[in-house]
């Protein structure tokens, strides 16, 4: 073997992703020869590349395989963020369902079909979803019923219906379930409303009924390509009847509410395009990014920049908005810091943790500090040693306590942070960083500072 | 027409598959019948909105 296999990449024994002196590459096995040879010759993947659905991939030579058992080698585009569906707002998570279906409908009426269907196989790239796993597309068997069908109702259509009906946060459900939100608990968690109907009624009660009585003895079943196609076609229709609930929530509301005057706020505004200035980065992560502000200055100066927040709420304001202007290099995603996405799957190696998806180029800690060190008791100097494992570069503020948002914070308990002070954020930053910039930000006692690694 | 009460003696007749499987196979008839029926009303749908084809 040369190169090394990406770690979540070892279930299909069709292929497999692997690093090869910093490049990435996919392996087609033998076992899967005949089935790639009919998908290269349908131009199915190159005619999805072109249109934006799937990720672009270039053969290369057989000399770049990983072993012997190689019959062809892809060189797929990088994404440049890896994300997981736990991580996305809910109209991220319905987009590559649609993805998916609309992929599926297509391969099948070309005599071809997504032998998966998991959302780990769609990334974003661009501010639109696509789909990466190359080998997810087979011949079509006639007369067969789909195998990714439960994966897909597990994997999206469980997760969007919870979230969709009862609430955001059960997205979060993906994290402790990778192969998808089990039916029967998914079934046991919605409303009876959506048993009745067609769509949630039949795909998913219906779906977690017929489970529960699997035989081990499977005889002959058979789907017809119109039956196929209905299906896809109902799942379609159900996945788009979900709609994202519009709560009211603290952080999605936080600019409509907060304590800023609005001078305070074009400073801060004028204050990060200007510590920013005009370097341009590969990777800007904005922590308590709220509905995305200040990621839309940072995304001037970024290929792309990963706006992440703790509302589920704020991540989909802020994915609908940058979909409604077109913007394409803001990723918004959900995190809480205080328990970021950790290392998961198979050996604690299939998903990525944050930390192991960076470093990014520069850090914006907006407003968060505070939250951190008050809200969540994590001493100033922890803070920091955590933001110098993320970037190089931090721009940071520091809300004193008497800002009336930290007042609010601390009306209801007891004040234990003496050393939550101007000096001694500055002394816990610079254990690990040299303050290079600080200035306050106008008709506000804050301060906002650009912080580089010592 | 198979009720939802009824379903779970259905899927005890088809021996076999998973559950997933068995649903499919289980409806793939309504399947059928509905994505038919989608086919023609969007064709009417089409033709009342274009009008109809008069000349090739």
């Amino acid at each position: 073997m040369t190169g090394t296999p990406v770690p979540s990449s070892f279930r299909d024994p069709a292929g497999f992703v692997f690093r090869k002196d910093g490049a990435l590459y996919r392996q087609v096995n033998a076992c899967f020869e005949t089935e790639w040879s009919a998908i290269r010759s349908s131009g199915l993947l190159s005619e999805w590349a072109d249109a934006g659905l799937m990720v672009a991939h270039q053969e290369v030579s057989l000399e770049f395989a990983a072993n012997e058992d190689a019959v062809a080698v892809l060189k797929p585009r990088t994404i440049p963020f890896i994300s997981y569906p736990y991580e996305w707002a809910f109209s991220q998570l319905r987009e590559a369902a649609l993805l998916t279906l609309d992929l599926m409908v297509q391969a099948v009426r070309r005599g071809f079909w997504l032998r998966d269907a998991s959302a780990y196989n769609v990334q974003f790239d661009q501010g639109r979803p696509l789909l990466i796993d190359t080998l997810s597309l087979a011949p079509y068997k006639e007369g067969s019923p789909w195998p990714a069908y439960g994966q897909f109702c597990r994997q999206f259509l469980a997760p969007l219906a919870l979230m969709s009906r009862v609430d955001l946060r059960l997205g979060l459900l993906l994290r402790d379930h990778l192969d998808g939100v089990p039916l029967d608990l998914a079934s046991k968690l919605l409303p009876l409303s959506t048993r009745f109907g067609t769509g949630l009624g039949v795909h998913l009660h219906l779906h977690a009924r017929s489970t529960r009585s699997e035989s081990p003895h499977p005889g002959p079943v058979k789907v017809s390509k119109q039956a196929l196609l209905g299906m896809v076609s109902g799942l379609a229709s159900t996945v788009r009847s979900l709609r994202a609930p519009a709560d009211k929530t603290t952080w999605k509301d936080y600019y409509d509410h907060t304590n800023y005057s609005r001078e305070a706020f074009e400073s801060k505004k004028a204050l990060v395009a200007q510590f920013l200035g005009d370097r341009r980065r590969a990777l800007i992560w904005d922590l308590g990014a709220n509905t995305g502000i200040f990621s839309e200055i940072a995304a001037e100066v970024a290929d792309l920049v990963v706006a992440l927040d703790l509302d589920p709420q704020a991540v989909e304001t802020a994915w609908q908005r940058g979909r409604a202007e077109g913007r394409t290099n803001v990723l918004p995603l959900l995190m809480d810091f205080t328990n970021p996405s950790p290392s998961l799957g198979w050996a604690h190696q299939e998903r990525e943790s944050l930390v192991a998806r960076g470093p990014a180029d520069t850090v914006l800690a907006l407003a968060l500090v505070h939250h951190l060190a008050i809200g969540n008791n994590v001493p100033l100097p922890r803070v920091f040693d955590w933001l110098a494992s993320l970037a190089k570069e931090v721009i940071v503020e520091f809300v004193p306590k008497e800002d009336s948002q930290v007042q609010r914070m601390l009306c209801t308990r007891q004040d234990v942070f003496p050393h939550y002070t101007k000096e001694g954020f500055e002394l816990a930053a610079s254990r690990r960083f040299v303050i290079a910039e600080q200035t306050p930000i106008t008709d506000s006692v804050r301060t906002l500072y650009r912080l580089e690694t010592r | 027409m198979i009720s939802y009460l009824d379903f779970g003696k259905v899927l005890g007749y088809v021996d076999g598959g998973s559950g997933s499987m068995m649903l499919q196979a289980a409806l793939a008839g309504a399947f059928a019948a509905a994505y038919g029926l989608k086919g023609v009303l969007g064709r009417v749908i089409g033709m009342l909105r274009k009008g109809p084809k008069t000349h090739a």
